[in-house]
């Protein structure tokens, strides 16, 4: 048996016209008034007009009005015998669906070279704009997260210098008060002073461990192994109780609570987080008084902690409960800013809230919602 | 006019540091002094006559010590004074303010005594 070949078979125009059938590319040509002369198949399928439907409309059936200028350009560079190269546009289908294309428009030449009309091929690029846009996305996304990971390096960096700083403070002073406490051990006169140095050296001590605690608790929280050890307590009587610390070293704090305000809580994470508020207050009151209540509000135990210090401005009150942060300058005051941050992660572990409402000049009140039921 | 040509100032915010420093001091043979902050120091050394050596903390309230230090080689009668740095920052952050020694805490003590022992005549 004979094998024939494709030209065999088919006159060239009909295989001119085969190929613009099987063409997944829409190929159509417009008069030079840009009505529609030919549709093939691909713009059928890429546009939705079925040839008969296409054919001797205005070519601006596909254009979007916004766009219809468009075409304009077109046909003036078509009428001056040029070509209209990789034009990426955007065209209609016929249910209103937009379109992006990638399309070539090259004029049509009768046998005296002039130009009486115009051939159109439209490449459907959706796929690949919308692939280019997800790569777009994905970089900006990328470069966001390498800023994010570059700030959060840098606060990692203070904050270990900083950390640095409050370790070693406490150590030198444990470090001179042990050196003196041995060349004073020698002096039976001296023994006052050596009682003195072993209760600094026991706060030191103390402020130490805190700070370690304090340090170990950020590694918990961002760790995941943060728990919470829960047990029935009321809650009046620990504010009462760490009310009573703080009073030793601050006399006017005053105290107004419910009578038993009952629970399932970390007792302990409670004290700190309290303890947290209580200490600022007293630290950045300006010696002046300072206000603890705990009341029950519907199904909420609220505690607040009111002082009448500088107070804290709208902008800093924004950022107070973030990590690291702290609204005095690191050189006032001793501190590496983790303390409200623990305390919000705290009450959000027990389903809670931490807030500040401040005016400046006249003091903030912090406040700590529980929730008085466990969901 | 105090006289004081063999007094150290020790100038630290940390009370119980600063105390017990100059208790050591004075142990050593030495006159000691201890101020809270720079500004404090500074405002003794305005009726005071300069002192043989100064030991000074760099994160201090008030007036810190490198603000001190500045302060100090303004004033003719106190920039030539040696200071030795104590601080619980990298030394390398005290390094610009041309002081005898800058020493990291926690304080080596031995060292920093022999330092004192070679630079201050103490009684």
């Amino acid at each position: 048996m004979t094998k024939l070949s494709i030209t065999d078979e088919l006159t060239p125009v009909a295989l001119l016209a085969a190929i613009i059938d099987s063409s997944d590319d829409a190929i159509v040509s417009k008069s030079l008034d840009g009505i529609i002369l030919s549709w093939n198949r691909a713009a059928e399928r890429m546009f939705g007009y079925s040839a008969t439907e296409a054919i001797g409309q205005s070519i601006t059936l596909i254009i979007p009005s916004d766009r219809l200028a468009e075409e304009d350009y077109v046909l003036g560079q078509i009428r001056k015998g040029s070509k209209v190269d990789h034009f990426e546009t955007i065209r209609q289908t016929k249910d209103g669906q937009l379109l992006d294309i990638s399309l070539t428009v090259s004029p049509i030449k009768n046998e005296r070279g002039e130009v009486v009309g115009a051939s159109k091929i439209a490449r459907d690029v959706t796929h690949r704009k919308r692939l280019e846009l997800e790569r777009e996305e994905l970089l900006a996304r990328e470069q966001s997260a390498r800023v994010r990971l570059t700030e959060a390096i840098g606060a990692r960096d203070e904050f270990i210098a900083v950390a640095a700083h409050e370790l070693r403070s406490p150590l030198h002073a444990m470090v001179i008060s042990m050196h003196l406490l041995r060349k004073l051990c020698d002096d039976p006169a001296a023994m006052p002073r050596v009682i003195e140095l072993i209760e600094d050296l026991k706060r030191e001590l103390d402020g130490f461990v805190s700070l370690l605690e304090r340090l170990f608790d950020v590694t918990k929280i961002q760790t995941g192994t943060f728990e919470l050890h829960r047990e029935p307590f009321d809650l009046s009587q620990l504010v009462d109780q760490i009310v009573g610390r703080f009073s030793k070293v601050h006399p006017a704090i005053s105290l107004h609570v419910e009578s038993r305000i009952e629970g399932i809580w970390d007792r302990a994470r409670i004290d700190q987080a309290i303890s947290n508020l209580l200490s600022n207050a007293v630290k950045y009151g300006a010696n002046k008084p300072v206000a603890v209540s705990a009341t029950v509000a519907g199904e909420t135990a609220v505690i607040s902690v009111r002082d009448e210090g500088r107070g804290i401005s709208s902008e800093d009150l924004a950022r107070i409960f973030d990590q690291f942060e702290r609204v005095a300058p690191r050189t006032a005051a001793d501190g590496l800013g983790l303390g409200l941050w623990i305390a919000r992660q705290i009450a959000e572990r027990h389903g809670g809230t931490i807030s500040a409402q401040s005016t400046v000049g006249k003091g903030s009140t912090f406040t700590i919602s529980l929730p008085l039921r466990t969901k | 006019m105090v006289n004081n040509e063999d007094t150290i100032l020790v100038v630290d915010d940390d009370r119980v540091a600063r105390t017990a420093l100059v208790r050591i001091l004075e142990l050593e043979g030495f006159e000691a002094l201890g101020f809270a902050d720079g500004a404090a120091a500074l405002g003794y050394l305005a009726d005071a006559q300069a002192p043989c050596l100064i030991v000074l903390d760099m994160r201090m309230p008030v007036m810190d010590g490198a603000a001190f230090r500045e302060a100090l080689l303004k004033e003719p009668r106190l920039a030539a004074i040696p200071v030795v740095v104590l601080t619980a920052y990298d030394a390398s952050a005290a390094s610009e303010l041309s002081v005898l020694r800058v020493f990291t805490k926690p304080l080596d003590i031995e060292a920093f005594v022999k330092l004192l022992h070679e630079n201050v005549d103490s009684d």
